[in-house]
């Protein structure tokens, strides 16, 4: 992407009015996009996004630049504008870089290895497939991502390392309606892999669940609304671990003292059924990556241990501060953003318990089998998430779907309420949003029993 | 990258007979986050990226990129994906057009000054209340954008738009129960950024939900504030978009000209309004905008059409063509949407309730789903009985269908700040159901 000697450049100069650390951030980022609604591929595009974030930290102050201009010239006038924005005092450094280090995924198939006519093929067929379910379906809408990243991390420590990841994502939304009641099914698959990621079982997937949950809650019944135990399957994803405890262990929250975990390190914090673990490094998944986008390896983080707090999920300015090596989740959407401390794959170690047995625990409850997002106070420690498929049950017998509730709990007093944990696990994909920037994660769960929640539904009951 | 180059780029393509649209947009923006009577972060760029259109044979096709030394490429990219595509009639460019719409903004204070004043700020959120323990930040950002619009039918638009904002997230403690806070204000300039408001607003928020607890489950009156029923108007926005209509996914199909909401309610857009946060005089598509009622007196009077969603149904664009950057297809949107404000004051409508909830913050607006209509948002507020402000709620849900909302609307407010791209006075809504305990 640049020259060995450019990077030692521009990383000089940046510092040349002042600062402890600058760091470069170099991406190629290349994608295509495919849009198929109404029974027609309604948008295809082909995106180039190419730019370099360059980051000054002196003490706690952090400056930044970025450009799209990513001649020698226009990397130049980046760092001298951030160096006159430091204006400290004049410094002659000379970094000098390490050898390269190069991480990243080789797609079995990646972008020159496919026709992209094939896209339309598949794109179609999930069409036909989702329609032809039920005549109830009236719309399919599908979409298909392909990012190619390309990143280059080089900073004043002498770090240089190169990081590629291409994600696929395929999802598809079913819409049904009958006798004026409109209701969707969504599901999505993604992963840090190419184009391999188009199987049979795949183009299957998608346009059967989608449609299979829109007619669902077509027929399904308004959710109740009140405290209830809850089983929530480990097919449903694990939105609920990421919301109810996992930004409440991002470092700069702590740090800020907005997270209800702050000063909790070594104390138990959740039933001592729950180990809870963020690891980066696991091949294929869709929150994985060779390195953090701050070039720090990633890793796999026992967080909670049997209920107890082990440590928070770091940038290496939390690390910094926290007097901790970095954990490997400094992350960033693209160059436009500097990184902060960010979740990758989180998850939930399996347990030991049955879903019968656990299903025979709800004298009155709700069995989830797939949620939704979710959203979290970190302050208060509130949470909610959405569920798309769940059952009403009574006792111990799934009675009929329920429709169009949230849950809503506490994230630590939820975490204490975990009393049955399943010998299974089951993961789902998605996009975490957290200051305006999105990055792609994967939660995941055992099928887990918590003895009372409140499900956000309209049927008052009695 | 100057406008002759890209005027003689499109004659080249003229001479190809290659219809084609290019969008040029160059992009600022300024960061300042204050954080511990610090500058935690300052963060300034210019950025510059360019989409392309191109109709061949009736086929669409769209390529972006940020380097603009590859133009010919990034026009054989859109022609290649273009080739995937079945022939759609629907997608035009708007012919022989030239409009132009660059405004003029007030010369802004220095970075010190601004530094200086936003230091204040997050002093003052402490020293108003001694129950605030933590400010987690206050961020300013400015963005301004120029963007050009040329194609080979003759088209060149060109308009700016500036908007900035702070906000700040603070925490409150009584010792036992902690509570956060969230607001922002936003305006063009700096100068007309209203940031005693800002934090009189946060500290009320964060140090009167301390103590907050869930309530039983039961049917009640909520107040949404101005933020919150803006929220909930960019759901029911999504109704309005000819594009779901016509695909089946708006619970609005079919009723044009019906009654659809509470007979108090108005919702219009006026893109040209001077009050408006971002006024715009043309679409991205180079449609004039125009003001025009979406529901009057409850009666759905219009659905929004960009080029593409009118000539499927052979009609003409209503202005509603939205590209948020230079990486999108010009969508169905919104300029300056707003529900038209109503009588009674605020604290009329806060008097008027008998048994309720004054809404502070809702949680999973995004979760909603405005298909099917179903939403369940968690929410923090204070309960009103009589009139009158009593103990602070939280994880409670509220959640109904955005149809029943629209028809439960009893009561607007008559203040209207032009806070957003959308915004709402205060509403009033009847029999909502709050989960709880």
């Amino acid at each position: 992407m640049i020259s060995k000697s450019a990077l030692e450049e521009i990383l000089d100069i940046s510092l040349s009015k002042g600062g402890d650390f600058s760091e470069l951030f170099f991406e190629v980022n290349n994608s295509l996009y495919f849009y198929f609604d109404d029974n027609r591929l309604e948008e295809a595009v082909v995106g180039e996004d190419i730019g370099v974030g360059l980051r000054v930290i002196l003490g706690d102050r952090t400056f930044y630049g970025y450009t799209t201009d990513v001649s020698l010239l226009g990397l130049r006038k980046l760092a001298q504008n951030l160096a006159e924005a430091v204006f400290l005092r004049d410094q002659n450094i000379k970094v000098v870089l390490s050898d390269k280090k190069e991480y990243g995924i080789r797609p079995l198939k990646d972008k020159g290895s496919f026709e992209i006519k094939e896209v339309y093929d598949i794109l179609r067929m999930m069409n036909e497939k989702a329609r032809s379910y039920d005549s109830r379906i009236v719309q399919f809408t599908s979409v298909i991502r392909t990012v190619d990243q390309k990143v280059l991390i080089a900073n004043t420590d002498g770090d240089w390392v190169e990081d590629r990841r291409v994600r696929t994502v395929v999802y598809g939304l079913s819409v049904g309606s009958y006798n004026g009641v409109i209701q969707t099914g969504y599901e999505s698959i993604a992963g840090m892999v190419g184009w391999e990621l188009f199987t049979e079982e795949v183009i299957n997937k998608i346009p059967y669940e989608a449609s299979r949950r829109a007619i669902l809650l077509l027929e399904a019944k308004e959710a109740p609304a009140g405290v209830m135990p809850v089983v929530i399957s480990s097919k449903a994803g694990g939105v609920l671990i990421h919301e109810a405890v996992g930004h409440g262990l991002e470092a700069d929250l702590v740090d800020k003292e907005v997270s209800v975990y702050k000063d909790k390190i070594g104390e138990k914090v959740a039933s001592e059924l729950v180990t809870m673990v963020d690891a980066g490094v696991l091949e294929g998944m869709y929150g994985s990556s060779g390195v953090d986008d701050e070039g720090v390896k990633t890793n796999y983080n026992v967080l909670i241990d049997r209920g107890v707090l082990k440590g928070y999920m770091h940038s290496r300015i939390t690390a910094k501060k926290f007097n901790v090596p970095p954990s490997g989740n400094g992350r960033r959407q693209n160059f436009r953003y500097p990184p902060i401390p960010r979740m990758t794959n989180t998850f939930i170690l399996p347990g030991e318990s049955k879903l019968e047995d656990m299903l025979q625990r709800l004298e009155k409850g709700i069995y989830v089998v797939k949620m939704g997002g979710g959203q979290v106070d970190t302050t208060s420690g509130d949470f909610v998430f959405a569920i798309e498929e769940g059952y009403f049950v009574l006792n111990g017998e799934i009675k009929y779907p329920i429709r169009g509730a949230t849950l809503i709990g506490n994230g630590p007093k939820v975490l204490e309420k975990i009393e049955m944990v399943g010998n299974d696990i089951g993961f789902a994909p998605g996009t975490c949003g957290k200051d305006g920037q999105g990055v792609p994660v994967t939660d995941g769960m055992p099928t887990i029993l918590i003895s009372e929640i409140t499900i956000g539904g309209t049927e008052k009951g009695e | 990258m100057n406008v002759g180059y890209l005027f003689g780029f499109i004659e080249s393509l003229k001479k190809q007979k290659i219809d084609c649209e290019v969008f040029f947009q160059e992009k600022e923006k300024s960061t300042l986050i204050i954080s511990r009577q610090e500058v935690e972060n300052y963060q300034t760029s210019k950025e510059y990226g360019i989409g392309v259109r191109v109709i061949k044979e009736g086929k669409h096709g769209f390529a972006y990129t940020t380097n603009l030394e590859e133009l010919n490429e990034i026009i054989q990219k859109a022609i290649e994906v273009s080739q995937i595509m079945e022939e759609d009639r629907n997608w035009q460019f708007s012919k022989e057009l030239i409009l132009k719409d660059t405004k003029c903004y007030p010369e802004e204070p220095s970075l010190q000054e601004k530094i200086s004043r936003l230091l204040e700020l997050e002093r003052e959120i402490y020293s108003k209340d001694k129950r605030i323990k933590t400010v987690r930040n206050v961020v300013w950002e400015k963005t301004h954008e120029n963007n050009k619009i040329l194609s080979t039918t003759g088209l060149f638009l060109e308009y700016n738009q500036q908007y900035q904002y702070v906000y700040t997230e603070v925490g409150a403690s009584d010792g036992i129960n902690e509570r956060s806070g969230f607001d922002f204000d936003v305006a063009r300039s700096w100068q007309e950024l209203e940031l005693d408001k800002l934090v009189d607003k946060v500290v009320w928020q964060a140090t009167s939900l301390l103590g907050a607890s869930p309530k039983r489950t039961q049917s009640v009156d909520i107040i949404l504030p101005m933020e919150r029923a803006g929220e909930f108007l960019e759901l029911i926005s999504e109704l309005f978009s000819a594009d779901n209509v016509q695909k089946g996914k708006s619970i609005l199909k079919g009723f044009l000209g019906e009654r659809v909401a509470s007979s108090v309610l108005n919702i219009i857009e006026d893109p040209f309004c001077g009050e408006a946060l971002v006024p715009r005089a043309f679409d991205d598509e180079g449609m004039k905008t125009c003001r025009k009622y979406f529901v009057r007196n409850g009666i759905l009077e219009n659905y929004a059409y960009n080029i593409y969603t009118a000539n499927k149904e052979g009609k003409i664009s209503t202005g509603n063509g939205v590209r948020g950057s230079f990486k999108a297809l010009p969508q169905v949107g919104y300029f300056n949407l707003y529900i038209e404000p109503g009588e009674k004051s605020e604290r009329e409508l806060i008097e008027s309730v008998r048994n309720g909830v004054y809404v502070i913050s809702l949680m999973g607006l995004h979760l909603a789903d405005t298909i099917s209509g179903d939403f369940s948002l968690g929410i923090e507020g204070l309960w009103i009985r009589n009139g009158e402000f009593l103990d602070p709620v939280a994880e409670m849900t509220i959640s109904g269908n955005l149809k029943d909302f629209l028809k439960n609307i009893s009561g607007i407010g008559n203040k209207l700040n032009f806070k957003g791209n959308i915004n709402s006075p205060m509403l009033k809504l009847e029999d909502i159901i709050l989960a709880g305990k």
